[in-house]
C-alpha cells in the first residue's frame, strides 16, 4: 500500500493516515491522563511525541497499542477504526517497541522474535531450523551482531533492544511505535537504532517516536507533537521549533539555559582511588577527587564505569586502595563507606534507589534511622522527628509528592523518584557522592533541578563522582573527566581539554 | 463537623486499614444469630484461648513473610520445642528454666533457618521444607512417638488465668502488642519491611540485610516455642500430632491478615485479625456439626480468596497511580532495569 508514496516521505493527500488518534481522552481514578488528544502519523513519516514524565505519552502509546481503552475518542489504523484489545493493533500492522523490553530472558532470540508464530506453517510442532531461518533475515535488517540462537539473558541492553525491534519488524508492520528505544544504550548502539528508524521511514513505514532525547528528535522526525498535562500543546514540523522552544513547550515555562556555573574545587583531597578493581573486568583504576570537585566518569556502556562506582562503594570486589580524606577505607563494606560519609546514588533507582511499595518517607529516612530514634539502644523510632527530618530532606531536593510523603514511592514520577534516591543521602552533608546516571529517563525540568542541586553541593564542599551516558551532561558539569575504556581508565581530561571528540577518542580506545 | 461524622470518618479509615475487622464482626454476628449457645462468655473465651497460640506463632511468621520469605517449619518447630520440654533432661528442672530452655531451643531452630536463608542462595521455601522434616524427625526421635504427660507445674501457662483472663490470651496480647511495637516503631521492624520491599535498595542504603533476615527467622522460632508452651499446657501432654499441618494455618492467618507473600507490605494487627477470623470459622464449623475436614476446605478457600482480593486491590492501585498495569519488578538484577516512563 505504500508504493505510491514519494520517496522523500511526503504522503499523498488522499492516503488515510496509518495511525490516526482522534480526540482521545482517558482518566484514571478521576485523574485525567490524556484529554482530547488528536494527531496522525502517515506512511514514510517519523512523528516525534515528546513531553515531560506524566504528560501522557505512555497512555497514548498504550491506547494505540490496544492495552488501554480510551474513555472517549477513537483510534484508527489506515482509515479503519481500531477494535478493542492488544490483537487489534497487531492485526492492523501496528507494532510497538517498548522501553522496558518484554522479552523472555531464557528463550533464544529466534523464539522471542517469533513468539506469536512459533509453529512451522502447516505443522503442529515447533522446529528449531524453521525458527532460525525465519529470524535470520529480520536480525540482518536490524544489523544485529548476534545469531538467532543466542539466549536473551546473555545479551547486553542494546542487543536486547535490537531483538525487541526485530520482533516488531517480524510482523512486517505498516507502523511502529518506538518508546524511548535508546534510553539505556551507548552511543554506537544509539546510532544503530537511529539508522534503523531512518531506513524504516525510507521504506514507507509510519513511525511514532517517543523520546526524551531532543537531538534524536531533531535528526529523525519530520513532525513533533508536544504533550503537556495530557493535552497537545504543539503539532509542528520539526524544523520550525528549536531545542529551547521545544523545552519550554514541554515544561510550560522558560528553562534556565545550559548548566549552572561551577565553583573552583578546594585543595584538599577528598577521595583517592589506587589500583581499584572489581575482581572482574575492571582493574588498575586510579584517580583523586578534591573537595568540592565534580569528577565526571565517561565511557561507553559496558566500559566499567558502573563497576568502578560499585567497587568504591563496597558493592563489588575489594581490590585496590580507597582513601577518604587521607584515611584508608575498609573495603567491601557499604556500612564503612556510609560511616566515612560517602553516598551512592544508583543507576537502577527503581530497584536500588528507593522502596516502591513503601511510603516515600521510609525511603528518605532509611540511611540514618538512628538519628530519628527516641532510644538508639533499642532502636525505638520517634515518628515526630522522622516526619521533621524527611520533610527537610524532601524540601532540600525540591521533591514534588502530590500524595504527601506517606504515599508509596512507586507513585512518584521518575524525576521525583530520583530526587528521593539522592535526598536520602543528605541527612548529613556527605563528603562524597557517587551518582550513576542521575538523569536517565527523567524530564528536562527535573534534570535542571538535579544539575543545580549537584553544583550547589559541590560549592558547599561535597565531592561528586558523576557517571553519565549523556556526554553533554558530563562535559557541562565536571571539573575533570575520566574516560573508561574496556575496564581501565584510559585518561583524565581537564575541563578545558574535554570535548565530545577527545572523550570519544579515549572511550573507543584511541590515544589521548 | 458533628461528632457522628467524625466517628463515621474514623470508622471508615479503620475499615480501609483493616478490612478484616468488619468481616470478623459480621462473622460473629451471623454465628450468634444462628446458634443460641454461640454468644456466650464461655464460648468467646474458648475462641480467644484457641486463637492464642495461633496469634503468637503468626506474629513471628509475619516478620518472616514481610522479608519476602516463608517458614514452612513452624509446625515442626512447635513439635520439637514440645518434645524438648517433655524430655527427661529438661522436664524436671524448675518451671522458669524449662520455659527458658524451650524458648532458647525455638530461637536456635529459627536461627538455623535464618542463617541458611541469609547466607546461601537456597530459597526459604526449600530451606524450611528441609528443616520442617528435620525438626519433626528430631521431635519424634525424642518422644519415641508416645504421648508424654507433662507435670502440673508446666500446665499453668495454658490453663491458668489472671483477673479472669486466661494466661494464653494474656500471652497472645502481650506478644501481639510487643510484636506490633517492634514492627512499626523500631529500626529492626523498619529494616524488616525495607528488606522485604527491596533487598537491593536495603543493601544500597547500608542496611545489615543478612542480620535482619536471621533476626526475623530467629524471632519466628522463638515465638513458635512460646506457642508450643501454651499449646502443650492446654493439652496437658505432648502428642506426636502436635503442630502437624500447623504451618498452613499460620501462613493462612498471616496472608488473610493482608501481608503479601512478596514481602514489604503487611501488619501485625492484620495478622491478629486473620488468626481470630480463622479460629472463629473453625468454632462456627464445630457448632454447625460439620466434619472436621470441612475446615481444611474452608481454610484453603479462604487463603485463595484473600490472595485474589489483595491482588485485585494491588492492580487497581498500580493502574491508578502509575497509569500503567506493570508487574512487580523482578529481582534478578538489571534485566528489567529500564527506567520509569
Amino acid at each position: 500500500m505504500f508504493e505510491h508514496l514519494h520517496h522523500d516521505g511526503e504522503p499523498t493527500a488522499r492516503q488515510p493516515a496509518v495511525i490516526a488518534v482522534g480526540n482521545v481522552s482517558k482518566s484514571f481514578g478521576g485523574i485525567s491522563a490524556v484529554d482530547g488528544v488528536s494527531f496522525t502519523v502517515s506512511g514514510g513519516e517519523v512523528v516525534a511525541l515528546v513531553g515531560e514524565n506524566g504528560a501522557g505519552k505512555s497512555t497514548i502509546k498504550n491506547i494505540i497499542g490496544g492495552t488501554l481503552r480510551p474513555d472517549s475518542g477513537h483510534v484508527s489504523f489506515g482509515g479503519a477504526p481500531a477494535v478493542e484489545g492488544v490483537g487489534s493493533a497487531k492485526h492492523s500492522g501496528v507494532a510497538t517497541v517498548h522501553q522496558e523490553t518484554s522479552l523472555f530472558p531464557d528463550l533464544t532470540v529466534a523464539e522471542n522474535i517469533l513468539i506469536d508464530r512459533l509453529r512451522s506453517p502447516g505443522r503442529a510442532t515447533v522446529r528449531a531450523g524453521h525458527l532460525r531461518r525465519a529470524a535470520t533475515p529480520v536480525l540482518q535488517r536490524v544489523g544485529a551482531g548476534f545469531g538467532p540462537e543466542a539466549i536473551v539473558r546473555d545479551l547486553s541492553a542494546g542487543q536486547r533492544q535490537l531483538v525487541e525491534i526485530a520482533k516488531a519488524l517480524a510482523a512486517d508492520p505498516h507502523a511502529i511505535v518506538f518508546d524511548e528505544p535508546t534510553a539505556s544504550l551507548n552511543l554506537v548502539e544509539r546510532e544503530l537504532i537511529m539508522g534503523i528508524v531512518e531506513q524504516l521511514r525510507a521504506d514507507g513505514v509510519a513511525v511514532l517516536y517517543i523520546s526524551h532525547y531532543l537531538e534524536e528528535i531533531a535528526r529523525l522526525s519530520q513532525r513533533v507533537v508536544v504533550l503537556r498535562d495530557g493535552r497537545v500543546v504543539a503539532d509542528r514540523p520539526t524544523g520550525e521549533v528549536d531545542r529551547a522552544r521545544l523545552e519550554s513547550l514541554m515544561v510550560g515555562r522558560e528553562l534556565a539555559q545550559g548548566y549552572p556555573p561551577l565553583a573552583p574545587p578546594r585543595d584538599a583531597k577528598a577521595l583517592s582511588v589506587l589500583d581499584l578493581g572489581d575482581g572482574g573486568r575492571v582493574s588498575g583504576v586510579s584517580f583523586d577527587i578534591a573537595e568540592g570537585e565534580i569528577f565526571g566518569l565517561a565511557g561507553l556502556m559496558g566500559s566499567g564505569r558502573t563497576e568502578v562506582a560499585r567497587a568504591i562503594f563496597g558493592l563489588a570486589g575489594d581490590i585496590g586502595r580507597v582513601e577518604v580524606s587521607g584515611r584508608q577505607l575498609r573495603r567491601g563494606s557499604v556500612r564503612a563507606c556510609i560511616d566515612a560519609e560517602m553516598a551512592f546514588v544508583t543507576e537502577d533507582r527503581r530497584h536500588e534507589g528507593l522502596f516502591l511499595d513503601r511510603p516515600i518517607r521510609e525511603s528518605l529516612s532509611i540511611v540514618d534511622l538512628d538519628s530519628v530514634c527516641r532510644s538508639r539502644r533499642i532502636g525505638w523510632l520517634d515518628g515526630g522527628s522522622e516526619h521533621r527530618l524527611t520533610h527537610e530532606l524532601a524540601s532540600k531536593v525540591h521533591l514534588v509528592a502530590r500524595g504527601g510523603l506517606g504515599a508509596d514511592g512507586g507513585s512518584l514520577s521518575g524525576g521525583n523518584q530520583q530526587k528521593v534516591a539522592i535526598g536520602k543521602w543528605l541527612v548529613k552533608r556527605p563528603r562524597l557522592i557517587i551518582l550513576d546516571e542521575p538523569t536517565r529517563g527523567i524530564d528536562v525540568g527535573a534534570k535542571a533541578e538535579i544539575y543545580r542541586l549537584l553544583v550547589d553541593l559541590a560549592r558547599s564542599g561535597t565531592s561528586i563522582l558523576l557517571i553519565s551516558s549523556e556526554m553533554e551532561e558530563v562535559l557541562g558539569l565536571s571539573h575533570r573527566v575520566g574516560v573508561m575504556h574496556d575496564g581501565r581508565l584510559a585518561g583524565i581530561l581537564d575541563r578545558s581539554q574535554a570535548t565530545q571528540e577527545s572523550v570519544i577518542r579515549l572511550a573507543t580506545g584511541g590515544a589521548p | 463537623m458533628n461528632p457522628a461524622t467524625v466517628v463515621h470518618g474514623r470508622l471508615r479509615a479503620g475499615v480501609r486499614r483493616e478490612p478484616l475487622l468488619p468481616v470478623l464482626v459480621i462473622l460473629l454476628l451471623a454465628l450468634a444469630a444462628s446458634f443460641q449457645e454461640f454468644a456466650t462468655v464461655a464460648n468467646f473465651r474458648n475462641i480467644a484461648v484457641q486463637a492464642s497460640p495461633l496469634i503468637i506463632a503468626a506474629v513471628g511468621m509475619t516478620y518472616v513473610i514481610m522479608t519476602a520469605g516463608i517458614d514452612l517449619s513452624v509446625g515442626s518447630m512447635l513439635f520439637l520445642a514440645a518434645a524438648i520440654e517433655s524430655s527427661q533432661a529438661i522436664v524436671g528442672l524448675p518451671t522458669a528454666l524449662v520455659f527458658a530452655a524451650v524458648c532458647a531451643a525455638g530461637a536456635l531452630m529459627g536461627l538455623l533457618n535464618g542463617v541458611a536463608v541469609a547466607f546461601t542462595q537456597v530459597p526459604a521455601l526449600i530451606v524450611t521444607l528441609a528443616t520442617m522434616q528435620v525438626f519433626r524427625g528430631a521431635g519424634g526421635h525424642i518422644t519415641g512417638q508416645q504421648n508424654i504427660n507433662l507435670p502440673a507445674n508446666l500446665l499453668g501457662i495454658g490453663t491458668g488465668s489472671l483477673l479472669g483472663v486466661p494466661t494464653p490470651v494474656l500471652l497472645a496480647v502481650a506478644v501481639a502488642l510487643a510484636g506490633g511495637f517492634v514492627f512499626s516503631r523500631t529500626t529492626f521492624g523498619r529494616y524488616v519491611q525495607a528488606v522485604g520491599s527491596s533487598p537491593d535498595a536495603a543493601a544500597n542504603a547500608g542496611l545489615p540485610v543478612r542480620s535482619v533476615l536471621v533476626g526475623a527467622y530467629a524471632l519466628a522460632g522463638l515465638l513458635a516455642a512460646v506457642a508450643s508452651l501454651t499449646q502443650t499446657a492446654r493439652l496437658g501432654a505432648v502428642q506426636p500430632s502436635i503442630g502437624q499441618g500447623y504451618e498452613l494455618t499460620v501462613i493462612t492467618a498471616v496472608v488473610l491478615g493482608g501481608t503479601t507473600l512478596f514481602g514489604g507490605r503487611g501488619s501485625i494487627g492484620g495478622t491478629v485479625l486473620g488468626a481470630l477470623v480463622l479460629t472463629t470459622v473453625q468454632t462456627g464449623l464445630v457448632f454447625s456439626g460439620a466434619s472436621p475436614y470441612i475446615f481444611d476446605i474452608v481454610r484453603g478457600s479462604v487463603l485463595l480468596a484473600a490472595v485474589l482480593a489483595a491482588g485485585a486491590r494491588w492492580r487497581n492501585l498500580a493502574h491508578a497511580v502509575r497509569l500503567t498495569g506493570r508487574r512487580r519488578p523482578s529481582r534478578d538484577g538489571p534485566y528489567n532495569s529500564a527506567t520509569s516512563a
